[in-house]
């Protein structure tokens, strides 16, 4: 049962500020996602809630306590590593039992708490195994167990899946969002990987350069993205970013003219988002065109790099999976009228 | 298809290789051999003949209690040299691994006694603790403590012991720091958050991680202490008082060039140079094998 605070959470080494003053409330039992690319600072952030790092300014509070000059062991949190950090001279048990045994448990309660997370994480088997003779999804797991079995206020992840192979990591991913929510601890959880982030998350933080770009929950920042990069970051493929004018009557893209939805009120010279998702597949009266210059087959889907007359970046097109397209194809491109985004130019912030 | 370079010409591979043999032949082996054959002769008193006696003189330290005594003190001074210098030299390391402003001035500091001359340490604890002149005397005298290691023998022994180790240290530390560097950082993160103070850290996650490099130098310093430490007591102490600093290597100098038995001295020699292979022998094995966790 416990809460997380953070008021203009700072910090810089000596003069180079890394975190400008960042905000979170987290709720009880919330799991919320911090993501953004490798240098936006969210490792920095998450061990600065650790108390692995310091704190320059602002405070963190977790259950309503203030907790920066806290030593990490007086948090209530435990950690799950990028490496996992499991103690290699020492038994899957031993490693378990670690922390239990500075907290100064009687024995009984070590061996039945390690043996519970050992069955509920299916590791009972390795309990006597040094970590050098597991796979990278069992040492995964025991770097889990290791902080279940502390049962502390507040679960801490620092890019956990990123060494494992692509299959392991979507399972994992499953794993680790069931556990949480039936554990119901509240959890903070760094990832550079915005669909583990879109999956996992009651919430993302999306950072960039160490401020919070956006807050909220993934289908609010899939739909509403406040500025281009959370627009640009989110979703897979990225959405599409077109220098375009919007005059009374058209939007005028690279001289190809698209009809203005009427509530769009801006006029002028902008940057038109639109997702590769949000195309409509339709013959008749196309808005713009463009020749197809290159194809990427997924399976349940298509993506088509469409390249227009004056206008410098591809544009990807989602298409359903069998769609008979060839390179050089001429095709119409109609974007969903209601999905349009505009974004300024300098500011980069959402303009509709 | 195997890639590799030919040389037409058979003789640049020797050639090549020809430096470290001779070097190797002139200043390790042939001396070896000589003191091999050495060891089988017996001088007679005016240095003019020797005769061929077989073993005799490896019989005659066998039953000489000088020699064993001289053996036990090698091995207490050797145990004593090692555990000191390492023991110091990780508690440094310790402290600078968790240095982080000027981490590099304070290890090249902790570096230079690595590169002073055995001789000159010597000479330069000798100076310290000088019975009527050193500045340690003059300290030790004031709180009671009468300090002449020309007339203690444990003195004496105490004294060489501080001067070899000081002079390793250096060498230890090195290695101490560079294998606690190789402990990942996160290890200690994840340990400090399970709720470990540094010093619970040092002993349950740092110590057993770096125990083969702690190996490794428990032989290095053996080896040292046995065979490198001669300058340190011939400066200090020369082997007195009496003969309580007096070391198999001190010994091999003294009874040979000194006392002039050149065949019990070269059977010193040779039985000292079965022990540094043996030593040799033992670190390779324990290196070359993968060290398991």
């Amino acid at each position: 049962m416990s809460t997380i605070n953070m008021q203009q959470l700072k910090k810089s080494y000596e003069d180079t500020q890394v975190i400008h003053g960042i905000d979170i409330d987290i709720v009880d039992g919330e799991f919320i996602v911090l993501v953004g690319p490798s240098g936006c600072g969210k490792s920095t952030l998450l061990r600065m809630v650790a108390g692995l790092e310091s704190i320059s300014d602002g405070e963190v509070k977790i259950d309503d306590k203030v907790v920066n000059k806290l030593e990490p062991k007086d948090r209530g949190i435990a950690m799950v590593f990028q490496n996992y950090a499991l103690y290699p001279h020492m038994t899957v048990y031993q490693n378990m039992a670690y922390g239990l045994k500075l907290m100064k448990l009687p024995k009984e309660e070590i061996v039945q708490r390690v043996q519970e997370v050992a069955e509920l994480l299916q590791i009972e088997q390795f309990l006597e195994r040094r970590p050098s003779n597991l796979s990278g999804g069992q040492r995964q797991r025991v770097a889990m167990g290791r902080a279940i079995v502390r049962k502390p206020k507040v679960f801490l992840f620092d890019e956990p899946l990123s060494n494992l192979d692509a299959k392991l990591r979507v399972q994992m991913r499953m794993q680790i969002k069931t556990l949480q929510r039936n554990l119901g601890v509240t959890t903070l959880y760094v990832t550079h990987d915005q669909v583990e982030a879109m999956t996992m998350a009651d919430r993302l933080v999306v950072l960039k350069d160490g401020i919070a770009a956006q807050i909220g929950t993934p289908m609010e920042i899939y739909d509403d993205p406040h500025n281009q990069f959370v627009a640009g970051f989110i979703g897979s493929p990225a959405m599409n970013f077109i220098d375009c004018t919007i005059s009374d009557e058209v939007i005028d893209i690279g001289g190809q003219k698209m009809p203005r939805p009427t509530d769009v009120t801006q006029r002028g010279s902008v940057v038109l988002g639109i997702r590769p998702e949000h195309f409509i597949n339709t013959a008749d009266q196309p808005a713009i065109q463009g020749q197809v210059d290159m194809i990427e087959k997924v399976g349940a889907s298509v993506f088509l790099y469409v390249k227009c007359d004056h206008i410098e970046e591809l544009i990807v097109i989602q298409r359903e999976g069998h769609s008979q397209v060839q390179i050089g194809e001429l095709v119409p491109i109609n974007p969903n009228l209601n999905k349009l985004y505009f974004f300024d130019k300098n500011t980069q912030q959402r303009l509709y | 298809m195997q890639k590799r370079v030919h040389y037409n010409t058979s003789y640049l591979p020797y050639l090549l290789v020809a430096p470290q043999i001779i070097i190797t032949l002139v200043f390790f082996i042939w001396p070896a051999m000589q003191a091999l054959y050495q060891s089988f002769l017996l001088e007679d008193a005016f240095g003019l003949s020797s005769e061929f006696v077989w073993f005799d003189n490896f019989v005659e330290l066998y039953d000489n209690p000088n020699y064993l005594s001289s053996f036990i003190r090698t091995a207490f001074f050797s145990f004593a040299v090692a555990g000191l210098s390492m023991g110091v030299a990780l508690f440094f390391a310790a402290l600078a691994d968790r240095v982080v402003k000027g981490a590099q001035g304070y290890r090249t500091l902790l570096i230079i006694p690595y590169a002073v001359a055995p001789v000159l340490a010597g000479t330069l604890w000798l100076f310290l603790f000088n019975p009527t002149l050193g500045i340690m005397t003059y300290f030790l005298d004031m709180i009671g403590i009468n300090w002449n290691h020309k007339l203690d023998s444990s003195q004496a022994m105490g004294l060489v012991i501080l001067a070899a180790a000081w002079k390793q240290i250096s060498y230890n530390f090195l290695f101490f720091v560079a294998a606690m560097h190789s402990i990942p950082k996160s290890l200690i993160e994840a340990a400090a958050i399970d709720g470990a103070g540094p010093a619970h850290r040092f002993r349950t996650i740092i110590f057993p991680l770096i125990s083969p490099t702690t190996f490794f130098l428990l032989v290095v310093n053996i080896i040292y202490a046995f065979f490198d430490t001669f300058g340190i007591i011939h400066a200090v102490t020369a082997g007195g008082p009496g003969n309580s600093t007096e070391i198999l290597v001190y010994k091999v100098f003294n009874d040979g060039f000194v006392g002039l038995d050149l065949g019990g001295s070269a059977a010193q020699s040779v039985i000292l140079m079965f022990i540094v292979i043996a030593l040799t022998v033992i670190q390779f094995k324990y290196i070359e094998r993968k060290v398991e966790y």
